[in-house]
């Protein structure tokens, strides 16, 4: 086979390939987009909205202990003053820690998502666009010069190189992007499991935060019912004495009041922190079932709607004690 | 052989402490008063001691947790680099084609004079 013959054939099988490309171009614009990128925009929604609401409750169960301590030592007053007396439930560390364990979540669950949506497709096209002008321009240059030459670059050759080259790099691209995910959700899914089950721990029924958060609203509802005690007796007192003199009862209203929103607020708060307990368990379950949809395809929907829901729940709830 | 159960005080001690306050709401008088003052004493004796220690020895691993979490974020950030520079270096090339191209045009110039 001649040297032109050869150079004939190779420039036809280009040019075929060059059509494969444009077809395989059509394909890929549709698939540049993340089969991820939608369940990971859900779980970046879910984990934002549970952090936001967690970091706002655990200034409540604060605030609700410090309440619940001054009732305390009112009850039983200390000889005097001093910093030992105090003891919160959370010190500045214990806060913290938590609020930055939150955090952390939020942002990693962000972060899969940017990943998720890096899209350079257009970019690479952009390139490859220019890059075939100058490979033209650069092709026409050469068979000027050569004019004579019988190894003319037929017409057609560059650009499909050039749409293979450009088909070839954004697969690459997508394909690095989905071996991205699927390593972050394998290496992430050990820690966000714990990170949750350590939260749940502490929120669901039984756990130190709830367990405490319990007791320091049964202080106040205590004190409720010695406030309510004290006022009742004088009255009852004075009418056994001298029943024709007897004042007016108390307006026992305001006490009545006050209890019902301890009880109201105590309800609405440990009705939340089981939500928020059972949350972030099914948080962990919609991790390993992201990092399998990764791996196998098999989608994770019904477990983020599931968790969607859990969600909302809590942000009622928290709405409630906002009030 | 015989399985031992495991038993863990500090549920044990919480089902008492909730007994007693349903005891204190369910009842009044001496009962209710006596209810009350055994749950007080259990829960500010020994379960509130208790939950303080076990928060403040839970805050130690969150933030071993947190430590790990902030590297895998940092790893799936410049995996994010990583994947925009491939379409950086494309552009390079192309940008190398364009010179090369001048290149060759002001050769093909000279050539001809």
């Amino acid at each position: 086979m001649t040297f032109p013959c050869r150079l004939y054939l190779f420039c036809r099988t280009a040019l075929r390939l060059g059509l494969a490309c444009a077809i395989g171009a059509a394909l890929f614009g549709c698939a540049s987009t993340s089969k991820m990128s939608k369940p990971l925009n859900d779980f970046s929604a879910i984990t934002s909205d549970s952090t936001t609401v967690t970091t706002a409750v655990l200034t409540v169960v604060q605030s609700v202990d410090q309440e619940s301590q001054a009732i305390e030592l009112t009850r039983e007053p200390p000889k005097s003053l001093k910093e030992g007396i105090v003891q919160p439930i959370f010190r500045p560390n214990d806060l913290l820690q938590r609020q930055l364990a939150l955090q952390s979540l939020a942002t990693y669950a962000a972060t899969l998502k940017a990943l998720a949506t890096v899209d350079r497709s257009a970019d690479i096209q952009k390139s490859f666009d220019s890059l075939k002008t100058s490979l033209d321009s650069s092709a026409n240059t050469i068979a000027k010069l050569a004019s004579g030459s019988t190894m003319q670059i037929p017409s057609g050759v560059v650009s499909g190189i050039v749409s293979l080259g450009s088909i070839l790099a954004k697969a690459y691209a997508l394909q690095e992007r989905e071996k991205a995910i699927r390593a972050a959700l394998e290496t992430s899914d050990g820690t966000i499991t714990r990170i949750c089950n350590l939260l749940s721990s502490e929120l669901r029924p039984g756990g130190a935060i709830y367990d405490q958060l319990k007791h320091d609203f049964n202080t106040q509802e205590e004190a409720a019912d010695d406030k309510y005690q004290a006022t009742r007796k004088p009255a009852s007192e004075t009418e056994a004495k001298a029943p024709a003199e007897a004042k007016p009862p108390p307006d026992l209203t305001p006490v009545f009041k006050s209890f019902a929103a301890i009880k109201t607020k105590k309800d609405y708060c440990l009705a939340l922190l089981n939500s928020l307990a059972a949350s972030y368990r099914q948080i962990a379950q919609v991790h390993t079932a992201l990092k399998i949809q990764s791996e196998t395809g098999v989608a994770s929907s019904a477990q983020l709607r599931q968790l969607s829901a859990q969600i909302d729940n809590a942000k009622l709830l928290n709405a409630q004690i906002s009030k | 052989m015989k399985t031992q159960t495991l038993i863990d005080p500090y549920f044990c001690l919480s089902e008492i402490a909730d007994t007693l306050w349903d005891l204190y709401q369910s009842t009044e008088g001496k009962t209710a008063d006596q209810a009350r003052s055994m749950y007080d004493t259990l829960e500010n004796l020994y379960l509130e001691p208790f939950r303080r220690k076990q928060i403040q020895a839970n805050t130690e691993k969150y933030a071993a947790l947190t430590q790990r979490l902030q590297s895998d974020i940092t790893g799936i950030n410049k995996d994010i680099t990583r994947i925009n520079k491939i379409a950086d270096n494309i552009q390079k090339v192309a940008g190398y084609a364009a010179i090369f191209d001048q290149i060759i045009s002001i050769a093909a110039k000279l050539v001809a004079i």
